[in-house]
């Protein structure tokens, strides 16, 4: 036990001096994605303001639904609402099609029925139009509150800024990755096999470093939440406040955290340690960051990759990160974390057993 | 004593290791010689208790070592041709390591090794030299009745060639066993026997080595004779290397 001992601490000096190591690289690298991010965040933002939107409008086939579609009607040609949104009038399955294959863009399909709410005002036949619209327009259609349950955007239940913090924390971590290639090199490799003496296999090898690689991809979640609410306001009510339940946020960053070091295991088990390893992640970073989604939604995607994306563990890390920071971590997400954690780290060992035993 | 008994290995189809057998008694250092690539890493990586032992029995001082590797760690120690050092740590945590305690290395092997000023450097930023002596220090460190080692002194320039031939002398002389694999000629000439390994298994070619490797160094088959060295035999303990009775396991 003594063996195993000395080796969880000489391990846990090993991987601190690694990722101080690569810490000013890793640096430069999250302040070129968070610029990269903010940029194609802002630009998404501008480009939509911009352009006209294209809502589709979805009504009841019924008279309460042509009466509410001439109402839309007169809508749509006021100047206030025509300057920034087309109306097109769907099908409701044809909508959601529409929208999900990015041919309507940010806004939503609009469910008839709040129409009919607007319609149980008492107002003057003369003022309708102009109440109509300052609802329509104010309610319905503003950047800055969240959709309705009947709603679907691109962006999912998201704001756009919400959206990009949680791609920006899971890309942060998802790139800490290449912190740890240190720790898989040849030199490694020799000291892993004479590791076998003292009954220290590739199992109890792979389980100590993957947590000490979780713990050091906690640390630096909760860090970044920390400086991103205190800073930045990107998490939280605003700059210089806290997120709400910070503690509880911080405890499920841990989950995330382990589904990543699995992967990280994996990737480098199946390197060959002169250095590919860390080549391999830098690639798989790459294209997960794009294929999930991470600096442009899905929906904005050509279709073969987005259909890629959505199998890409990338797409559950960002999911979740954005979940843990602004609402409450899915269960279904939360088994995905623990099994992607276990599964990959699993196949890491077998191939770090398979590579030793040469 | 030693006692190996008709080890085997294979890997697939291929054989490496075909009934190895032999023995050592305290302070006898046996040479294993032979082609590169001829199964002498394997049969001590085996001996190490690093790979499982397919085929065959190993004893320490008549204790079987088997899948349970605690007999390889009590009486052995194991220099890979490698150095097993993390580079990015120091000379004490890489010691610590493969000793299994915290803390400054036992004052016998600082001095044995010369590792007082290097002790807390990294072991990236050591002479190979210096690396080399740190390896042998992290073999010796629970100080282990048999040591084996894997051409030890390779890479290594004259001086400390020479140097670490005066240390393993030292260590046969406090009735430590040694097995080495190597091609250098003065180490094999310094062993009580030479093994050469060919096709998978070992014959005895000691006072025959001239034969065996020609005529590099110059030596006839008499004057090697000469130069073996007969084996002293110690009842007390020195500081090193104890010496342990046969069937002792602490």
């Amino acid at each position: 036990m003594s063996y195993l001992r000395q080796y969880c601490r000489i391990e846990r000096r090993h991987m601190a001096r690694a990722v101080l190591h690569g810490l000013l690289a890793a640096a430069l690298v999250v302040v070129l994605v968070t610029f990269l991010l903010y940029g194609v965040s802002t630009a998404v933002q501008k480009r939509a303001d911009r352009e006209k939107i294209t809502a589709a409008m979805v009504f009841p086939d019924n008279d309460q639904g042509k009466t509410l579609r001439e109402l839309s009607e007169i809508i749509q040609n006021q100047k206030s609402i025509n300057n920034f949104c087309n109306f097109v009038y769907l099908p409701e399955e044809e909508a959601l099609s529409d929208l999900q294959n990015g041919r309507t863009g940010e806004a939503g399909i609009y469910s008839g029925e709040q129409l009919a709410d607007v319609l149980t005002l008492r107002v003057e036949l003369s003022a309708l139009d102009d109440v109509l619209t300052e609802r329509f327009a104010m309610e319905a259609l503003s950047r800055g509150s969240r959709f309705a349950s009947e709603y679907v955007s691109a962006f999912g239940e998201e704001e756009p800024e919400q959206y990009y913090a949680a791609s920006l924390l899971s890309v942060l971590l998802l790139m800490m990755g290449l912190l740890f290639s240190g720790l898989y090199g040849e030199q490694d490799r020799t000291v892993r096999k004479c590791l076998r003496r003292l009954d220290i296999g590739a199992v109890k090898t792979g389980s100590v470093r993957g947590l000490f690689m979780s713990l050091a991809l906690w640390i630096t979640a909760a860090a970044a939440v920390l400086v991103f609410s205190l800073f930045t306001g990107i998490i939280g009510r605003g700059t210089g406040a806290l997120p709400d339940l910070l503690l509880y946020r911080i405890f499920l960053l841990y989950p995330l955290c382990f589904s990543l070091s699995g992967f990280f295991h994996f990737v480098y088990g199946l390197a060959r340690g002169d250095g590919s390893g860390a080549m391999l992640m830098l690639l798989l970073d790459v294209g997960m960051i794009f294929l999930a989604g991470c600096i442009l939604p899905a929906a904005f995607l050509p279709g073969p990759a987005a259909s890629a994306g959505k199998v890409l563990p990338m797409r559950v890390w960002r999911e979740s990160a954005g979940e843990i920071l602004y609402g409450t971590l899915d269960g279904r997400n939360l088994f995905l974390l623990i099994l992607i954690g276990a599964v990959s780290g699993a196949g890491g060992m077998l191939c770090e057993a398979w590579k030793l035993r040469k | 004593m030693l006692e190996v008994s008709h080890v085997a290995k294979s890997y697939g189809r291929r054989t490496i290791l075909r009934d190895i057998s032999f023995t050592a008694e305290p302070g006898e250092q046996i040479a294993l010689i032979g082609r590169n690539g001829c199964g002498k890493s394997t049969l001590l990586r085996m001996l190490a208790g690093i790979d499982p032992i397919a085929g065959g029995e190993v004893f320490f001082f008549g204790n079987r070592a088997g899948r349970d590797r605690s007999v390889f760690r009590e009486f052995s120690g194991y220099l890979p041709q490698d150095n097993p050092l993390l580079g990015d740590l120091s000379v004490e945590d890489n010691i610590s390591l493969w000793s299994g305690r915290s803390g400054r290395p036992d004052d016998w092997l600082v001095r044995e090794f010369q590792l007082d000023g290097i002790l807390k450097q990294r072991t990236d930023r050591l002479s190979g030299g210096q690396r080399r002596r740190a390896a042998i220090a992290c073999a010796c460190a629970g100080q282990p009745p048999v040591l084996f080692l894997d051409e030890p002194t390779a890479s290594l320039d004259i001086e400390y060639k020479r140097d670490f031939r005066a240390w393993m002398r030292s260590y046969r002389e406090r009735n430590g066993i040694l097995v080495i694999a190597t091609h250098d000629i003065p180490e094999m000439e310094d062993s009580s026997r030479i093994l050469l390994m060919e096709n998978g298994v070992l014959e005895d070619v000691t006072g025959r080595l001239s034969s065996v490797v020609g005529s590099v160094s110059g030596l006839s088959a008499s004057s090697l004779s000469s130069k073996e060295r007969p084996m002293r035999e110690r009842d007390t303990l020195e500081d090193g290397i104890p010496a342990r009775r046969q069937g002792e396991k602490q």
